[in-house]
Protein backbone atom coordinates (compact mmCIF):
# COMPACT_ATOMS: atom_id res chain seq x y z
CA UNK A 1 0.00 0.00 0.00
CA UNK A 2 2.83 2.30 0.92
CA UNK A 3 4.63 1.38 -2.27
CA UNK A 4 1.57 2.21 -4.30
CA UNK A 5 1.22 5.56 -2.55
CA UNK A 6 4.88 6.31 -3.20
CA UNK A 7 4.61 5.50 -6.91
CA UNK A 8 1.49 7.62 -7.22
CA UNK A 9 3.17 10.55 -5.53
CA UNK A 10 6.20 10.22 -7.81
CA UNK A 11 3.97 10.07 -10.88
CA UNK A 12 2.00 13.12 -9.82
CA UNK A 13 5.18 15.05 -9.08
CA UNK A 14 6.59 14.16 -12.49
CA UNK A 15 3.41 15.28 -14.20
CA UNK A 16 3.45 18.53 -12.27
CA UNK A 17 7.07 19.25 -13.21
CA UNK A 18 6.33 18.44 -16.84
CA UNK A 19 3.29 20.69 -16.96
CA UNK A 20 5.15 23.51 -15.24
CA UNK A 21 7.98 23.25 -17.76
CA UNK A 22 5.58 23.33 -20.66
CA UNK A 23 3.69 26.33 -19.27
CA UNK A 24 6.91 28.28 -18.70
CA UNK A 25 8.10 27.59 -22.23
CA UNK A 26 4.77 28.61 -23.71
CA UNK A 27 4.70 31.80 -21.68
CA UNK A 28 8.19 32.71 -22.80
CA UNK A 29 7.24 32.10 -26.41
CA UNK A 30 4.07 34.17 -26.13
CA UNK A 31 5.97 36.99 -24.46
CA UNK A 32 8.54 37.10 -27.22
CA UNK A 33 5.86 37.07 -29.88
CA UNK A 34 3.90 39.80 -28.18
CA UNK A 35 6.98 41.96 -27.90
CA UNK A 36 7.69 41.50 -31.58
CA UNK A 37 4.10 42.34 -32.41
CA UNK A 38 4.07 45.44 -30.24
CA UNK A 39 7.03 46.96 -32.03
CA UNK A 40 5.02 47.63 -35.16
CA UNK A 41 5.83 49.88 -38.08
CA UNK A 42 5.78 53.58 -37.41
CA UNK A 43 5.02 56.61 -39.49
CA UNK A 44 6.72 59.96 -39.29
CA UNK A 45 4.01 62.60 -39.42
CA UNK A 46 4.88 66.24 -39.76
CA UNK A 47 2.41 69.01 -39.13
CA UNK A 48 3.09 72.68 -39.67
CA UNK A 49 0.91 75.72 -39.25
CA UNK A 50 1.32 78.87 -41.28
CA UNK A 51 -0.42 82.18 -40.81
CA UNK A 52 -1.13 83.64 -44.23
CA UNK A 53 -2.21 87.24 -44.60
CA UNK A 54 -1.87 90.33 -46.75
CA UNK A 55 -0.66 92.69 -44.06
CA UNK A 56 2.92 92.89 -45.25
CA UNK A 57 4.91 91.16 -47.93
CA UNK A 58 7.16 88.70 -46.23
CA UNK A 59 7.76 84.97 -46.19
CA UNK A 60 9.17 83.07 -43.26
CA UNK A 61 12.59 81.85 -44.26
CA UNK A 62 12.07 78.54 -42.52
CA UNK A 63 9.32 77.68 -44.95
CA UNK A 64 11.82 77.56 -47.77
CA UNK A 65 13.84 75.05 -45.82
CA UNK A 66 10.74 72.92 -45.42
CA UNK A 67 9.99 73.07 -49.11
CA UNK A 68 6.73 74.75 -48.24
CA UNK A 69 7.39 78.24 -49.54
CA UNK A 70 7.19 77.23 -53.17
CA UNK A 71 4.18 75.05 -52.57
CA UNK A 72 2.26 77.75 -50.75
CA UNK A 73 3.04 80.44 -53.28
CA UNK A 74 1.93 78.12 -56.06
CA UNK A 75 -1.35 77.53 -54.28
CA UNK A 76 -2.19 80.91 -52.79
CA UNK A 77 -1.90 84.63 -53.47
CA UNK A 78 -1.26 85.84 -49.96
CA UNK A 79 1.48 88.38 -49.38
CA UNK A 80 2.73 87.02 -46.10
CA UNK A 81 3.41 83.50 -44.85
CA UNK A 82 4.57 83.06 -41.29
CA UNK A 83 5.42 79.72 -39.75
CA UNK A 84 3.56 79.57 -36.48
CA UNK A 85 4.19 76.03 -35.33
CA UNK A 86 5.75 72.85 -36.51
CA UNK A 87 5.81 69.42 -35.01
CA UNK A 88 6.84 65.96 -36.11
CA UNK A 89 5.85 62.76 -34.40
CA UNK A 90 6.60 59.14 -34.96
CA UNK A 91 3.30 57.45 -34.50
CA UNK A 92 2.60 53.74 -34.44
CA UNK A 93 0.27 52.27 -36.99
CA UNK A 94 -3.39 52.52 -36.08
CA UNK A 95 -2.73 54.70 -33.08
CA UNK A 96 -4.34 58.16 -32.97
CA UNK A 97 -1.97 61.00 -32.36
CA UNK A 98 -2.74 64.54 -31.40
CA UNK A 99 -1.15 67.78 -32.55
CA UNK A 100 -2.05 70.98 -30.75
CA UNK A 101 -2.35 73.92 -33.09
CA UNK A 102 -2.87 77.65 -32.59
CA UNK A 103 -6.35 79.16 -32.25
CA UNK A 104 -7.68 76.28 -30.17
CA UNK A 105 -7.32 73.94 -33.08
CA UNK A 106 -6.37 70.34 -32.73
CA UNK A 107 -5.28 67.88 -35.34
CA UNK A 108 -5.78 64.17 -34.83
CA UNK A 109 -3.86 61.90 -37.10
CA UNK A 110 -3.98 58.16 -37.36
CA UNK A 111 -1.76 56.18 -39.70
CA UNK A 112 -3.89 53.47 -41.25
CA UNK A 113 -1.37 51.61 -43.37
CA UNK A 114 1.66 51.89 -45.57
CA UNK A 115 1.02 51.48 -49.28
CA UNK A 116 3.72 50.43 -51.75
CA UNK A 117 6.39 50.91 -49.09
CA UNK A 118 6.53 54.68 -49.49
CA UNK A 119 2.96 55.96 -49.29
CA UNK A 120 1.07 56.42 -46.09
CA UNK A 121 -2.66 56.17 -45.69
CA UNK A 122 -3.86 58.55 -43.02
CA UNK A 123 -6.99 59.58 -41.28
CA UNK A 124 -6.80 63.25 -40.43
CA UNK A 125 -9.26 65.21 -38.39
CA UNK A 126 -9.12 68.92 -37.70
CA UNK A 127 -11.10 70.02 -34.68
CA UNK A 128 -11.93 73.32 -33.13
CA UNK A 129 -13.03 73.05 -29.51
CA UNK A 130 -13.99 69.43 -29.96
CA UNK A 131 -16.04 70.22 -33.05
CA UNK A 132 -14.79 68.58 -36.21
CA UNK A 133 -14.07 70.99 -39.01
CA UNK A 134 -12.70 68.43 -41.44
CA UNK A 135 -12.51 64.68 -41.30
CA UNK A 136 -10.58 63.18 -44.17
CA UNK A 137 -8.98 59.94 -45.24
CA UNK A 138 -6.08 60.33 -47.62
CA UNK A 139 -2.92 58.78 -48.95
CA UNK A 140 0.25 60.83 -49.10
CA UNK A 141 3.22 59.98 -51.25
CA UNK A 142 6.73 60.90 -50.23
CA UNK A 143 6.38 64.31 -51.86
CA UNK A 144 2.75 64.64 -51.02
CA UNK A 145 1.32 67.04 -48.52
CA UNK A 146 -2.17 68.17 -47.79
CA UNK A 147 -3.05 71.64 -46.60
CA UNK A 148 -6.09 72.22 -44.44
CA UNK A 149 -6.93 75.89 -44.56
CA UNK A 150 -9.60 78.44 -43.99
CA UNK A 151 -9.64 79.22 -40.27
CA UNK A 152 -9.51 82.97 -39.67
CA UNK A 153 -6.81 83.96 -37.21
CA UNK A 154 -5.22 87.29 -36.30
CA UNK A 155 -6.22 89.06 -39.47
CA UNK A 156 -5.18 86.22 -41.69
CA UNK A 157 -5.95 82.57 -42.21
CA UNK A 158 -4.29 79.47 -40.86
CA UNK A 159 -2.88 76.93 -43.24
CA UNK A 160 -2.13 73.58 -41.65
CA UNK A 161 -0.01 71.24 -43.69
CA UNK A 162 0.39 67.53 -43.07
CA UNK A 163 3.11 65.33 -44.46
CA UNK A 164 3.90 61.71 -43.68
CA UNK A 165 6.38 59.03 -44.56
CA UNK A 166 7.11 55.54 -43.31
CA UNK A 167 9.54 55.64 -40.44
CA UNK A 168 12.45 53.22 -40.09
CA UNK A 169 12.05 53.26 -36.35
CA UNK A 170 9.57 50.85 -34.85
CA UNK A 171 7.72 52.15 -31.85
CA UNK A 172 5.60 50.53 -29.22
CA UNK A 173 1.91 51.25 -29.57
CA UNK A 174 1.54 52.19 -25.92
CA UNK A 175 3.81 53.95 -23.47
CA UNK A 176 4.22 52.39 -20.02
CA UNK A 177 1.63 54.79 -18.59
CA UNK A 178 -0.90 53.71 -21.18
CA UNK A 179 -0.78 56.90 -23.22
CA UNK A 180 -0.03 56.66 -26.93
CA UNK A 181 3.67 56.40 -27.52
CA UNK A 182 4.73 59.10 -29.93
CA UNK A 183 8.12 60.59 -30.45
CA UNK A 184 8.01 64.34 -30.84
CA UNK A 185 10.95 65.62 -32.81
CA UNK A 186 10.12 69.24 -32.81
CA UNK A 187 7.59 71.33 -30.99
CA UNK A 188 6.33 74.87 -31.26
CA UNK A 189 9.03 76.93 -32.81
CA UNK A 190 9.58 80.65 -32.31
CA UNK A 191 8.49 82.46 -35.42
CA UNK A 192 11.04 84.78 -36.94
CA UNK A 193 10.06 86.18 -40.25
CA UNK A 194 12.35 87.76 -42.76
CA UNK A 195 11.56 90.49 -45.21
CA UNK A 196 11.64 89.40 -48.83
CA UNK B 1 -1.85 61.93 -71.71
CA UNK B 2 -1.25 64.52 -74.44
CA UNK B 3 -3.64 66.83 -76.27
CA UNK B 4 -4.21 64.46 -79.16
CA UNK B 5 -5.03 61.53 -76.93
CA UNK B 6 -7.25 63.73 -74.83
CA UNK B 7 -9.12 65.20 -77.78
CA UNK B 8 -9.84 61.69 -79.06
CA UNK B 9 -11.48 60.88 -75.75
CA UNK B 10 -13.25 64.16 -75.09
CA UNK B 11 -16.58 63.08 -76.51
CA UNK B 12 -16.70 59.89 -74.47
CA UNK B 13 -15.41 61.78 -71.45
CA UNK B 14 -18.14 64.34 -71.88
CA UNK B 15 -20.71 61.59 -72.20
CA UNK B 16 -19.50 60.07 -68.97
CA UNK B 17 -18.44 56.86 -70.65
CA UNK B 18 -14.85 56.91 -69.50
CA UNK B 19 -14.08 55.22 -66.23
CA UNK B 20 -11.23 54.78 -63.82
CA UNK B 21 -7.74 55.88 -64.68
CA UNK B 22 -8.62 56.95 -68.22
CA UNK B 23 -11.31 59.26 -66.91
CA UNK B 24 -8.96 60.74 -64.35
CA UNK B 25 -6.18 61.23 -66.88
CA UNK B 26 -8.45 63.04 -69.29
CA UNK B 27 -9.90 65.14 -66.50
CA UNK B 28 -6.46 66.02 -65.20
CA UNK B 29 -5.26 66.97 -68.65
CA UNK B 30 -8.31 69.12 -69.28
CA UNK B 31 -7.77 70.74 -65.93
CA UNK B 32 -4.25 71.73 -66.89
CA UNK B 33 -4.61 72.47 -70.60
CA UNK B 34 -6.43 75.58 -71.68
CA UNK B 35 -6.85 74.37 -75.28
CA UNK B 36 -8.43 71.10 -74.28
CA UNK B 37 -10.56 72.85 -71.72
CA UNK B 38 -11.86 75.14 -74.45
CA UNK B 39 -12.51 72.10 -76.63
CA UNK B 40 -14.47 70.48 -73.84
CA UNK B 41 -16.42 73.69 -73.30
CA UNK B 42 -17.27 73.67 -77.02
CA UNK B 43 -18.48 70.08 -76.67
CA UNK B 44 -20.63 71.11 -73.77
CA UNK B 45 -22.07 74.01 -75.75
CA UNK B 46 -22.84 71.85 -78.78
CA UNK B 47 -24.34 69.16 -76.63
CA UNK B 48 -26.54 71.74 -74.97
CA UNK B 49 -27.73 73.03 -78.32
CA UNK B 50 -28.50 69.55 -79.60
CA UNK B 51 -30.25 68.63 -76.43
CA UNK B 52 -32.32 71.79 -76.60
CA UNK B 53 -33.23 71.15 -80.21
CA UNK B 54 -34.37 67.62 -79.46
CA UNK B 55 -36.24 68.58 -76.38
CA UNK B 56 -39.90 67.57 -76.73
CA UNK B 57 -42.47 70.34 -76.37
CA UNK B 58 -45.32 69.00 -74.27
CA UNK B 59 -47.59 71.99 -74.91
CA UNK B 60 -47.23 71.61 -78.61
CA UNK B 61 -48.01 67.90 -78.50
CA UNK B 62 -51.06 68.59 -76.37
CA UNK B 63 -52.32 71.13 -78.83
CA UNK B 64 -51.80 68.67 -81.66
CA UNK B 65 -53.90 66.10 -79.89
CA UNK B 66 -56.58 68.70 -79.28
CA UNK B 67 -56.54 69.42 -82.98
CA UNK B 68 -56.75 65.74 -83.81
CA UNK B 69 -59.63 65.24 -81.43
CA UNK B 70 -61.56 68.16 -82.83
CA UNK B 71 -61.03 66.88 -86.32
CA UNK B 72 -62.18 63.39 -85.41
CA UNK B 73 -65.32 64.74 -83.86
CA UNK B 74 -66.02 67.25 -86.63
CA UNK B 75 -67.86 66.05 -89.77
CA UNK B 76 -65.44 65.44 -92.58
CA UNK B 77 -66.15 67.99 -95.25
CA UNK B 78 -63.57 66.89 -97.73
CA UNK B 79 -62.39 63.53 -98.81
CA UNK B 80 -59.01 63.56 -100.47
CA UNK B 81 -59.24 60.00 -101.44
CA UNK B 82 -56.50 58.62 -99.20
CA UNK B 83 -58.30 58.61 -95.92
CA UNK B 84 -56.26 61.34 -94.48
CA UNK B 85 -57.17 63.57 -91.59
CA UNK B 86 -56.72 67.22 -91.09
CA UNK B 87 -54.63 69.09 -88.68
CA UNK B 88 -54.95 72.80 -88.35
CA UNK B 89 -51.69 74.58 -88.80
CA UNK B 90 -52.70 77.10 -86.21
CA UNK B 91 -52.32 74.44 -83.58
CA UNK B 92 -49.37 72.73 -85.17
CA UNK B 93 -45.95 74.17 -84.56
CA UNK B 94 -44.07 73.55 -87.74
CA UNK B 95 -40.78 73.02 -86.04
CA UNK B 96 -41.55 69.65 -84.64
CA UNK B 97 -42.60 68.34 -88.01
CA UNK B 98 -39.39 69.11 -89.80
CA UNK B 99 -38.84 65.43 -90.24
CA UNK B 100 -42.14 64.92 -92.05
CA UNK B 101 -41.63 65.20 -95.77
CA UNK B 102 -45.00 66.62 -96.62
CA UNK B 103 -44.57 69.46 -94.18
CA UNK B 104 -40.92 70.00 -94.70
CA UNK B 105 -41.69 70.45 -98.33
CA UNK B 106 -43.99 73.32 -97.46
CA UNK B 107 -41.86 75.71 -95.48
CA UNK B 108 -44.10 78.63 -96.29
CA UNK B 109 -47.06 77.35 -94.32
CA UNK B 110 -48.66 80.05 -92.30
CA UNK B 111 -50.95 80.04 -89.34
CA UNK B 112 -54.47 79.21 -90.35
CA UNK B 113 -53.40 77.06 -93.31
CA UNK B 114 -54.52 73.51 -93.28
CA UNK B 115 -52.02 70.77 -93.74
CA UNK B 116 -53.04 67.39 -94.95
CA UNK B 117 -51.00 64.47 -94.06
CA UNK B 118 -51.21 60.88 -95.02
CA UNK B 119 -51.77 58.76 -91.91
CA UNK B 120 -48.36 57.16 -92.30
CA UNK B 121 -46.87 60.61 -92.55
CA UNK B 122 -48.08 61.74 -89.17
CA UNK B 123 -44.77 62.72 -87.58
CA UNK B 124 -45.38 60.89 -84.36
CA UNK B 125 -45.53 57.67 -86.32
CA UNK B 126 -42.46 58.23 -88.43
CA UNK B 127 -39.52 56.01 -87.54
CA UNK B 128 -37.10 58.94 -87.75
CA UNK B 129 -39.03 60.95 -85.24
CA UNK B 130 -39.61 58.00 -83.00
CA UNK B 131 -35.92 57.34 -83.12
CA UNK B 132 -35.11 60.94 -82.35
CA UNK B 133 -37.64 61.10 -79.57
CA UNK B 134 -36.26 57.86 -78.17
CA UNK B 135 -32.74 59.15 -78.39
CA UNK B 136 -33.73 62.38 -76.69
CA UNK B 137 -35.54 60.46 -73.99
CA UNK B 138 -32.59 58.11 -73.52
CA UNK B 139 -30.20 61.05 -73.41
CA UNK B 140 -32.36 62.82 -70.86
CA UNK B 141 -32.62 59.71 -68.74
CA UNK B 142 -28.91 59.09 -69.02
CA UNK B 143 -28.11 62.66 -68.05
CA UNK B 144 -30.58 62.54 -65.20
CA UNK B 145 -29.13 59.29 -63.90
CA UNK B 146 -25.57 60.45 -64.44
CA UNK B 147 -26.02 63.85 -62.88
CA UNK B 148 -28.43 63.05 -60.12
CA UNK B 149 -27.61 59.43 -59.55
CA UNK B 150 -25.81 60.03 -56.28
CA UNK B 151 -28.70 61.04 -54.11
CA UNK B 152 -26.53 61.24 -51.04
CA UNK B 153 -24.43 63.90 -52.62
CA UNK B 154 -27.39 66.03 -53.47
CA UNK B 155 -25.37 67.98 -55.97
CA UNK B 156 -26.30 68.94 -59.47
CA UNK B 157 -24.36 69.71 -62.60
CA UNK B 158 -23.66 73.20 -61.38
CA UNK B 159 -21.80 71.77 -58.44
CA UNK B 160 -19.48 69.96 -60.78
CA UNK B 161 -18.51 72.86 -62.91
CA UNK B 162 -18.76 75.83 -60.64
CA UNK B 163 -16.96 76.72 -57.45
CA UNK B 164 -17.86 74.09 -54.98
CA UNK B 165 -19.80 75.17 -51.98
CA UNK B 166 -21.23 72.61 -49.66
CA UNK B 167 -23.08 73.75 -46.61
CA UNK B 168 -23.88 71.55 -43.69
CA UNK B 169 -25.04 72.11 -40.18
CA UNK B 170 -22.71 72.48 -37.24
CA UNK B 171 -22.81 69.45 -35.05
CA UNK B 172 -20.73 67.17 -32.92
CA UNK B 173 -18.71 64.49 -34.60
CA UNK B 174 -17.88 61.08 -33.19
CA UNK B 175 -14.28 62.02 -33.64
CA UNK B 176 -11.15 60.21 -34.56
CA UNK B 177 -10.61 57.39 -32.20
CA UNK B 178 -9.87 53.71 -32.54
CA UNK B 179 -13.53 52.84 -32.14
CA UNK B 180 -14.58 55.16 -34.93
CA UNK B 181 -14.50 53.23 -38.15
CA UNK B 182 -13.09 55.21 -41.01
CA UNK B 183 -15.35 53.31 -43.36
CA UNK B 184 -18.42 54.47 -41.50
CA UNK B 185 -21.11 55.47 -43.94
CA UNK B 186 -22.63 58.93 -43.82
CA UNK B 187 -26.00 57.43 -43.10
CA UNK B 188 -24.57 56.02 -39.90
CA UNK B 189 -23.15 59.37 -39.03
CA UNK B 190 -25.71 62.00 -40.04
CA UNK B 191 -23.79 64.71 -38.24
CA UNK B 192 -21.30 64.86 -41.06
CA UNK B 193 -22.39 66.09 -44.43
CA UNK B 194 -21.07 63.80 -47.14
CA UNK B 195 -19.76 65.34 -50.30
CA UNK B 196 -19.39 63.56 -53.57
CA UNK B 197 -18.10 65.61 -56.42
CA UNK B 198 -16.93 64.86 -59.90
CA UNK B 199 -14.84 67.91 -60.40
CA UNK B 200 -13.89 70.67 -58.09
CA UNK B 201 -12.41 73.99 -58.92
CA UNK B 202 -12.08 77.36 -57.33
CA UNK B 203 -13.47 79.89 -59.77
CA UNK B 204 -14.32 79.16 -63.35
CA UNK B 205 -10.75 79.66 -64.47
CA UNK B 206 -9.21 78.79 -61.15
CA UNK B 207 -6.17 76.72 -60.39
CA UNK B 208 -5.90 73.11 -61.49
CA UNK B 209 -8.86 71.27 -60.15
CA UNK B 210 -8.70 68.26 -57.98
CA UNK B 211 -10.36 65.40 -59.76
CA UNK B 212 -12.76 63.52 -57.64
CA UNK B 213 -13.49 59.86 -57.94
CA UNK B 214 -17.19 59.19 -57.65
CA UNK B 215 -16.62 55.49 -57.19
CA UNK B 216 -15.93 56.05 -53.51
CA UNK B 217 -19.21 56.85 -51.87
CA UNK B 218 -19.91 58.93 -48.86
CA UNK B 219 -17.32 61.58 -49.29
CA UNK B 220 -15.41 63.75 -51.64
CA UNK B 221 -12.37 62.09 -53.05
CA UNK B 222 -9.58 63.65 -54.95
CA UNK B 223 -6.33 62.67 -56.49
CA UNK B 224 -3.27 64.60 -57.41
CA UNK B 225 0.05 63.08 -58.31
CA UNK B 226 1.24 62.59 -54.77
CA UNK B 227 -1.97 63.04 -52.83
CA UNK B 228 -5.09 60.97 -52.96
CA UNK B 229 -7.99 62.18 -50.88
CA UNK B 230 -10.32 59.26 -50.41
CA UNK B 231 -12.99 61.03 -48.44
CA UNK B 232 -13.67 64.40 -46.91
CA UNK B 233 -16.39 65.16 -44.48
CA UNK B 234 -16.99 68.51 -42.93
CA UNK B 235 -19.35 69.45 -40.21
CA UNK B 236 -20.07 73.03 -41.18
CA UNK B 237 -19.18 75.86 -43.48
CA UNK B 238 -18.04 75.80 -47.06
CA UNK B 239 -15.47 73.61 -48.68
CA UNK B 240 -13.26 73.70 -51.72
CA UNK B 241 -10.38 71.56 -52.90
CA UNK B 242 -7.65 72.11 -55.39
CA UNK B 243 -4.07 71.08 -56.03
CA UNK B 244 -0.93 72.73 -57.23
CA UNK B 245 0.11 71.95 -60.82
CA UNK B 246 2.88 69.60 -59.72
CA UNK B 247 0.37 67.47 -57.88
CA UNK B 248 2.51 67.49 -54.77
CA UNK B 249 0.13 69.39 -52.58
CA UNK B 250 -3.63 69.37 -52.31
CA UNK B 251 -5.70 71.87 -50.39
CA UNK B 252 -8.87 71.22 -48.46
CA UNK B 253 -10.37 74.59 -47.74
CA UNK B 254 -13.07 75.01 -45.15
CA UNK B 255 -14.68 78.07 -43.71
CA UNK B 256 -15.84 81.29 -45.22
CA UNK B 257 -12.48 82.99 -45.60
CA UNK B 258 -11.44 83.81 -49.13
CA UNK B 259 -8.89 81.15 -50.10
CA UNK B 260 -7.10 83.59 -52.41
CA UNK B 261 -6.20 80.66 -54.55
CA UNK B 262 -3.54 81.11 -57.17
CA UNK B 263 -5.03 81.27 -60.65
Amino acid sequence: MTEIQSKTTTLLATCFVLLATLATAEEAEVGAGAKAAEEGPAVQVEVGTVLASNKVKRVDQRLAGQGMQARLTRLFRYQSYELVSQEAQQIPMGQPSRFDLPADLELRVRAERIVDSNQVELRVELLEKEVTMVDTALTLGQQGRVVLGGRNHQGGVLLVWVGARPSRARVQPHAPDGSPATHRDQALMPATAVQE
Amino acid sequence: MNCLETSERLETFHDGELIGREMREVALHVAQCAACEALLAEWERLHGLIHKALEPKPDALASIWEGVESEIEAPRDTDHGWGGFRIAAATTPLGIFRGGSSVADKPDVEDGDEIWLRPEQVPAHRPGNVLRAGMALAASLFLAVFLLGDEDAGLSESARTTPTTVVASRSQNPGLNPAHNSAQSPKQNPAVQPVSLAQVRVGKSGPPRVIVDREVGGGATASAQHVQIHSVKQSHGEMAMWAEPTGNTAVIWVGEADPQARR
